[in-house]
């Protein structure tokens, strides 16, 4: 019985390379490793053209190939006759391998070295499995596994009943731990829509809540750029550790990473067209995410990027307590704030804990709304998209992390109250310039 | 006189290709345990696993023609060489040891790049036959600005 594309496993997860050899017309064989072969439908393969001159001469002359794959759960291998149908430069399909590709070339500071040119798209004319005959015992692709509706219905039940960004974020990320995704990470978009910044994580050694990721760069900001699905499947440990992030400064929180991580799925959270954020989930197995786990985190991603622009439109929060001093230290240069010496939070984040804790000092109240942020000009949140929901869970995570002296602790809908277990002591640095 | 630049393609933690043509230009693979350099100007020996390589030794048996790629997974390192007079010669003891040690050492020295060791041992068959041939030249295949370049010095 002929064989099927879709029924070969995980031969396209990237986890071995593939080879594919072409020949010119005059006889010229050409061999090489491919980096990726796409599935694109039951009769049609891709290949990720980086530096293929010669292949792809070939593919012009004569456009028959044959590509070797490896099934990285059984190590069974195949071969596949092929047929040059066309190179694409554009599109669906060279968007989301771009998507996959730019990521890790970024991650891995390789950028120029792994840029994609095209997809070379082929006709599979046959496919065989390649006999083997070894002494270890043939073993069958691993059974991708199914995806658990109870818990997948579990999740979307905790996402509706959540009242706030911070319950939708715990609904969301606990939901994936019942899901059997154990390291997970949520960023959201900033009010410009240029960043990420993490707003909650599950299962890593830090939480990295407020790490930020420019939109385009790594892998999350590629799959915030593109807005497509980026799957890796055996990222080195150089990469692991290269994870996109701003270069380190003094007051730099970096993105939560698994320790000798090898597999990646990252998602984009878009709601009406509008991006969210990025939901990913990493595992220190080898193929960890296959085609179910794809399909499963996009429909979470779909829950999640409605229930996140919800909460971020109905706003939440109250109170102080003088007892012995805290001291907050603000500075103006970049809207940091530490609190006892502690770095908490920067920028819009920053300017909000400022005007809550300045509303206290001066005018002696403890509760504040979200409409007084939002017309406090000293806040400067933008008109159009000011995200604040999200920055205020930011704040309120980081506060809970290092400073439990000082909470921000939502009261009603739309208001905050201002804890702090003593008189504070609030400084203003200047800027200098 | 063999540069020494490519001395890293008869190591053991690399992984090797080859592969040919039907006369009608269809291309069919086969891999090899390694590749072996008997000495400075001397042939190549290429160790093609059956029975996944049985119809790439017919083709090479008729038409001579090979091409083997040297890849290195830690660095993504890759070399081509071609030739035009690949023969099936005799298995030797110096082959056979040469083979073993190549099979003892590549899953160890690939366990880094996050490969299982024991998986190697369903993807290399028992058998293998040898593949003399004399490289016309050599291409780098590492990805760059120089993928696909020929190498000046080469054979």
């Amino acid at each position: 019985m002929p064989l099927a594309l879709s029924s070969l496993g995980r031969v396209f997860d990237g986890v071995f390379p593939t080879t594919l050899a072409t020949c010119s017309a005059s006889g010229d064989v050409n061999v090489i490793f491919v980096s990726q072969v796409h599935y694109v439908d039951e009769e049609h393969v891709a290949f990720s053209e980086q530096f293929l001159q010669r292949t792809v001469a070939n593919l012009r002359e004569n456009p028959r190939a044959q590509a070797w794959l490896i099934e990285p759960t059984s190590g069974v291998q195949y071969r596949l006759d092929l047929a040059f149908v066309r190179r694409e430069t554009e599109g669906a399909l060279v968007a989301r391998m771009r998507a996959k590709l730019d990521g890790i070339a970024e991650a891995a500071g390789m950028t120029e070295v792994f840029r994609l040119r095209a997809a070379l798209v082929c006709r599979v004319l046959a496919i065989r499995e390649v006999p083997v005959a070894t002494e270890a015992s043939r073993a069958t692709p691993e059974a991708q596994r199914p995806l658990d509706l109870r818990s997948l219905g579990g999740l979307a039940d905790a996402l509706s009943r959540a009242e706030d960004l911070g319950a939708t974020c715990r609904a969301l990320l606990d939901g994936l731990v019942q899901l059997g995704y154990e390291h997970s990470i949520l960023l959201v978009t900033d009010e410009a829509g240029r960043s990420l910044v993490t707003v909650d994580s599950r299962g890593f050694a830090e939480s990295g809540i407020g790490s930020e990721v420019d939109v385009g760069h790594g892998i999350f900001g590629r799959c915030a750029a593109t807005r497509q699905v980026v799957r890796v499947s055996a990222m080195s440990r150089e990469e692991t550790y290269v994870r996109a992030s701003r270069p380190p400064r003094a007051r730099h929180i970096f993105v939560p990473a698994l320790a000798g991580a090898e597999s990646l799925l990252a998602v984009p959270l878009v709601s009406r067209d509008r991006l969210v954020g990025v939901l990913a989930v990493e595992s220190a197995a080898r193929a960890a995410f296959g085609e179910v786990d794809e399909a499963a985190l996009k429909l979470v991603a779909h829950f999640a990027a409605s229930a996140i622009s919800l909460a971020e439109r109905e706003p939440p929060p109250d109170a102080a307590d003088p007892r012995s001093p805290v001291r907050i230290r603000y500075y103006e240069e970049d809207d940091s704030v530490f609190v006892d010496d502690t770095y908490v939070v920067k920028g819009l984040a920053g300017r909000v804990l400022l005007a809550i804790v300045k509303g206290y000092m001066e005018r002696g109240r403890t509760e504040i709304t979200n409409r007084e942020l939002r017309l406090d000009p000293a806040v400067r949140l933008s008109p159009i998209n000011d995200n604040l929901e999200a920055r205020l869970l930011l704040l309120r995570r980081r506060l809970e992390e290092r400073c439990p002296r000082v909470r921000v602790v939502p009261v009603t809908r739309g208001r905050l109250r201002l804890e702090c277990s003593g008189p504070v002591d609030l400084e203003v640095v200047r800027s200098l310039t | 006189v063999r540069p020494r630049a490519i001395e890293w393609i008869f190591r053991s933690d690399v992984v090797v290709v080859a592969a040919t043509a039907t006369d009608a230009g269809v291309p069919e693979i086969a891999r090899s345990l390694g590749l072996r350099g008997a000495g400075p100007g001397e042939p190549l020996h290429a160790y093609v696993l059956v029975p996944e390589g049985l119809t790439f030794l017919n083709l090479v048996a008729e038409n001579r023609r090979i091409a083997v790629t040297v890849g290195r997974p830690r660095d993504y390192r890759s070399l081509q060489l071609k030739g035009k007079d690949a023969t099936i010669v005799t298995t030797t003891p110096r082959d056979e040891a040469w083979v073993e040690r190549y099979r003892a050492e590549l899953g160890p020295a690939l366990e880094p790049t996050g490969v299982p060791p024991a998986l190697w041992g369903r993807l290399l068959s028992r058998e293998f036959v040898t593949v003399r041939f004399t490289p016309e030249g050599a291409w780098d295949q590492t990805p760059g600005a120089s993928a696909g370049h020929r190498l000046q010095d080469s054979w």
